[in-house]
């Protein structure tokens, strides 16, 4: 993991299957990506999804000016 | 949270399947064996048969009429389960598998996940098992 990634929380929640479901918080868009790497170790991953807030965008375009972050607190 | 991943944990590590032999013999109340070049598991009548293992769970553990359970090491690496498909319906045998699999995903990684440097809180449930870690970093 890179020593610039910000701070974070990975929660790891064993499912009744034996999998292990892996949540991200405190990191919006592609910069979660580098934090999830080393979970790659841990075993095959079956399922990767990014959330809508992965794809969060900073935007301008609102009336008042104000910039805008999706997910964040207006 | 911005992704989540899901994924099948792949038993490889010796030490860590032997940490959760050992957690799990505690609190099911069994003993293992480990031989590391392998031993023939024993049928249900006393007899040995073709298939072999590393780490060993003898049928005398597991209730009448049954047969030793393993993990055998495969050539890609990997350990899997080798259990006869007469104990496969067997309450106290799989529950052995289910739970030695559990108590070595959150066992590798908590070991992860600190050498990544992050800071391991573990939750359990009302029956006192680890389902959950919190990983974080600040």
């Amino acid at each position: 993991m890179s020593k610039k990634a910000p701070p974070h929380r990975i929660i790891l929640t064993l499912q009744p299957d034996g999998t292990m479901k892996a949540k991200v918080e405190g990191i919006t868009g592609p910069g979660c990506q580098g934090v999830t790497d080393w979970l790659h170790d841990l075993g095959e991953v079956v399922e990767d999804r990014k959330t809508a807030e992965f794809y969060s965008m900073v935007s301008t375009d609102d009336k008042a000016g104000r910039t805008l972050k999706a997910g964040g607190t207006w | 949270m911005s992704k989540y991943l899901i994924i099948e944990t792949n038993i490889t590590s010796e030490p860590i399947l032997a940490a959760a032999l050992e957690q799990v013999g505690w609190e099911m109340n069994f003993a293992w064996e480990h031989h590391p070049e392998g031993q023939p598991l024993v049928g249900y009548e006393g007899r040995q048969r073709r298939e072999t293992a590393e780490f060993i769970v003898r049928r005398r553990q597991l209730g009448g009429a049954s047969n030793d359970l393993g993990w055998k090491r495969q050539p890609d690496g990997k350990f899997k389960v080798v259990v006869s498909s007469f104990d496969m319906g067997k309450q106290r045998t799989m529950g052995i598998v289910n739970e030695v699999r559990d108590a070595y995903a959150i066992g590798e990684a908590t070991q992860k996940a600190k050498a990544q440097g992050y800071t391991v809180t573990p939750v359990k449930n009302d029956q006192g098992k680890v389902v959950q870690l919190t990983l974080a970093r600040y």
